[in-house]
């Protein structure tokens, strides 16, 4: 009797170790570095003062339309080349909204001396690959001067010029109440809230909330100073990260 | 006694047929990947196609005297229509890709051609087009080997011969292509 016990317990462990190597094989894996914002200067070009200028100009692009512009630079992009590097870290890093897939990746190479944009596949039409071309001829008299920054900034310039036009978030108030920054939201939302009372006759909420700022200020006194609230809204608030866009491989590439 | 035998029996049936169904659906799930994956290939395939016309007679605006080099990519296009499998259609992208590396060869000799902002355009969507080819082969080849790793694995394997699965090809980079089409400025 605990013979067969036995058997029958080896038979099914025997079983299930046939089962488990089911599980997925996982494809060899390069580990791309984490996005420390739009502008990421891993290779350590850029002076402060420019990287604030690139920044600036990829926060207002994306602040205007929720394009996500991305620029990295890297020393080398080991084991890929320059192309399959920036189309694996597009993915990898999901530059652009998920679905509109509407980022940009300017990546610059040091070790080949090769800068590519590379496009998001929602914004080809805004940025075709000729368009992407002539871009990086305009700036690589910068790159070959090796004044990386000037040239990583006619780029962006000219990228956010070209996809100005590109279709917004489809919520623009929503995004100008996240700017705003948490007092926006709330004084928004109160406004909000006192319309949906006054529409539905809700006397009850109404009431509550013409006594809310009273409470608020008898009761916060003293409690003054905490976080300003207007202003703020720059991308990644908060430890934001990009939204999982993809690229389909478009975009140009130049050696300098 | 009795009902230790038939409890084994059960049990055995049930983890087998555990193990078959988790291994078909995974094989199918592995499956659609790949075909995804090489739709997404022939979509830019497609891209390619597209482009050529316009890449054609701008050459011939310039060299229409290059009438071989001409002629082979147009032929090559042409054969893309008729390749219906993966296969032939991945051997039709391989002549394609040839000729048009020739072509760009004797687009060498002619520095005004070189010039021409149409001209550079256009090559800057060849460029962008041949990336687009070959990142998503990649991916596609990617997507073939998990498939193929987990239909050739132990137990799979033998649901896959059950079922019918049998391993997918590789795209492979013809050797003469590999050098072709690269747009160097």
């Amino acid at each position: 009797m605990v013979d067969k016990r036995r058997s029958l317990f080896l038979v099914l462990a025997w079983l299930m170790v046939l089962i488990l190597p089911s599980i997925a094989v996982a494809a060899p894996d390069v580990k791309f570095p984490e996005p420390v914002g739009l502008v990421n200067d891993f290779a350590g070009v850029l002076t402060p003062q420019e990287e604030a200028q690139i920044r600036q100009v990829a926060e207002m692009l994306w602040q205007s339309n929720g394009v996500e512009l991305a620029v990295v630079t890297v020393l080398d992009t080991s084991p890929y080349d320059t192309n399959t590097y920036a189309f694996r870290l597009f993915r990898a890093w999901g530059i652009g909204e998920q679905k509109k897939d509407n980022g940009l990746l300017v990546l610059l190479n040091m070790e080949e001396r090769e800068i590519r944009i590379e496009v998001g596949t929602g914004l080809e039409g805004y940025v075709t690959d000729a368009k992407a071309g002539r871009i990086l001829d305009q700036a690589l008299p910068e790159f070959r001067a090796n004044r990386y920054g000037s040239g990583l900034y006619v780029i962006v310039q000219e990228l956010a010029q070209a996809v100005r036009e590109a279709p917004g978030e489809g919520k623009p108030l929503w995004r100008a109440v996240e700017q705003m920054g948490p007092v926006g939201t709330a004084v928004v939302s109160y406004i909000g809230l006192i319309i949906f009372a006054v529409l539905f006759r809700r006397h009850d909420l109404l009431y509550l909330l013409l006594r809310l700022p009273g409470l608020f200020l008898s009761g916060g006194r003293g409690g003054r100073g905490g976080r300003g609230g207007w202003g703020g809204g720059s991308w990644g608030g908060g430890g934001g990260d990009f939204g999982g866009g993809r690229s389909s491989g478009g975009g140009s590439s130049r050696k300098f | 006694m009795k009902r230790t035998g038939l409890l084994a029996i059960l049990a055995v049936v049930a983890v087998l047929a555990f193990s078959a169904i988790g291994a078909y659906n995974k094989m199918v799930v592995l499956e659609q990947a790949v075909d995804g994956a090489w739709a997404q290939v022939n979509t830019q395939l497609q891209r390619r196609y597209d482009l050529i016309p316009n890449l054609v007679n701008t050459v011939k605006g310039y060299a229409a005297h290059e009438q071989e080099a001409i002629q082979a990519v147009t032929e090559a296009r042409a054969a893309m229509l008729g390749a219906r499998t993966p296969a032939e259609q991945q051997q039709a992208a391989a002549s394609l890709e040839n000729a048009l590396g020739r072509l760009l060869v004797v687009v060498e000799n002619y520095p005004q051609l070189k010039a021409d902002t149409v001209f550079v355009g256009l090559m800057d969507e060849l460029a962008g087009t041949e990336n687009r080819i070959a990142q998503h082969r990649m991916l596609f080849n990617d997507e073939v080997r998990a498939y193929n790793t987990y239909i050739a694995r132990f137990p799979n394997v033998i649901w896959a011969k059950i079922f019918g699965h049998s391993p997918r090809i590789y795209f492979e980079i013809p050797e003469a292509a590999q050098v072709a089409p690269q747009v160097e400025f």
